[in-house]
């Protein structure tokens, strides 16, 4: 799932000076599952702003409301009514969410209220760690399951480098070396012989080198329909 | 006047203390008593709302964690506590205006004692930036 992290409210603050009414808009898919901008956060985020904006001698009115997903039209339809009566909106969905939004309500001001920081996982209860990097190429059959691009520090796609140490990597002690993984990951396949086999340069085009990046499934678009 | 709102587990409560009957002011402090049936019920939105109107702290009684009948109850509370006070000190009203109290017994003494211990805390800290703010 993408993981984010709430902005401080400080930060939020500053986005919405001027504004007599703001809506915080949560997302209650994968910003809620990492607990940053759920219905759950919505309620933490919007209490702790009237809280700062009342020290402040500020008012500013708060509405809270969190969709399905934001990253979905439908969804975000339903909430018009509340989208058109403020002055400006803090959603607390990934950067997608945000920019579903922002298309969606032209004319409004939609305002990030959380960082979207990496695509991961829940390791362990409040702890989430990131395990791809959406490269557009993946060889995960290669490394045994276990990305080197998103999990060494350098992104070498042969490893591990001089710098491991006892399975940590060298850019910090508390980073598992993403190669000692997939060696010890490949050893459990029985697949240890994978590690002669050197991995050719990966096409970069596919990432971010190559612009924004577009999925098309032909079959699936009516050319007779004009999309929106 | 410190106005506190206590959050307790429905085991915690003393018996004559139950909802109707809560007292409405504890050791001349304006208390108002919610009773839970389990710490674990405990939000913490719902530890931050009423900092909106202006209270000066919460206490929150809650069981053991080894002797929680719901098992993880008392532990969550304690995580959700930690969120509380860790947003209220980031939107400057300190990190120590939720007060949490893990115990077994629920004798009215030991709410004195921790309303006792949560009001210096919150006053060493000085009135709630908020009070004014229709406390209701
Ligand atoms: S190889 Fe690319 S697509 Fe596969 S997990 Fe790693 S970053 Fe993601
Ligand atoms: S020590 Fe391991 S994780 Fe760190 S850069 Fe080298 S190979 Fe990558």
């Amino acid at each position: 799932m993408i993981i984010a992290e709430r902005k401080p409210v400080a930060e939020i603050l500053n986005m919405i000076e001027g504004a007599s009414t703001v809506l915080v808009a949560g997302c209650a898919t994968c910003v809620a599952d990492c607990m940053a901008g759920g219905e759950r956060e919505v309620g933490i985020l919007a209490s702790a702003m009237r809280i700062a904006l009342v020290r402040e001698g500020k008012a500013v009115e708060i509405i809270e409301v969190t969709v399905e997903r934001q990253c979905e039209r439908e969804f975000i339809e339903r909430i018009r009514e509340l989208v058109e009566k403020v002055d400006v909106v803090i959603s607390t969905a990934c950067g997608i969410g945000v920019q579903a939004m922002a298309e969606r309500y032209r004319n409004k001001p939609i305002y990030p209220g959380v960082n979207t920081t990496f695509l991961g996982l829940r390791e362990e209860e409040g702890l989430w760690t990131e395990r791809c990097a959406a490269c557009g190429d993946c060889t995960l059959h290669l490394t045994g399951g276990i990305c080197p691009v998103a999990r060494c520090s350098k992104s070498l796609l042969n490893g591990p480098c001089g710098g491991s140490r006892e399975g940590k990597c060298e850019v910090s002690e508390e980073i598992a070396c993403g190669w000692q993984l997939i060696i010890d990951r490949l050893i459990e396949l029985g697949q240890l012989d994978r590690l002669e086999a050197n991995i050719p340069p990966k096409n970069w085009a596919t990432s971010r080198d190559g612009g924004p990046r577009k999925v098309i499934k032909k079959e699936l678009r009516d050319e007779k329909r004009k999309q929106s | 006047m410190s106005h506190i709102y206590v959050f307790a587990c429905q085991h915690r409560i003393p018996r004559d203390w139950r909802p109707p009957f809560s007292p409405e002011e504890i050791n001349g402090h304006k208390v108002r008593l919610i009773q839970l049936p389990c710490s674990a019920k405990l939000s913490t939105v719902h530890m931050l709302r009423p900092f909106e109107q202006g209270i000066d702290g919460i206490l929150v009684m809650a069981c053991s964690e080894d002797t929680c009948r719901s098992l993880e109850g008392s532990r969550r509370a304690r995580m959700r506590v930690r969120e509380a006070n860790s947003v209220l000190e980031e939107v400057g009203l300190g990190d120590c205006r939720v007060m949490l109290k893990q115990r077994n017994g629920s004798e009215p003494a030991m709410y004195r004692d921790a309303l006792e211990e949560l009001v210096a805390q919150t006053q060493a800290l000085g009135a709630s930036p908020t009070r004014g703010n229709n406390v209701t």
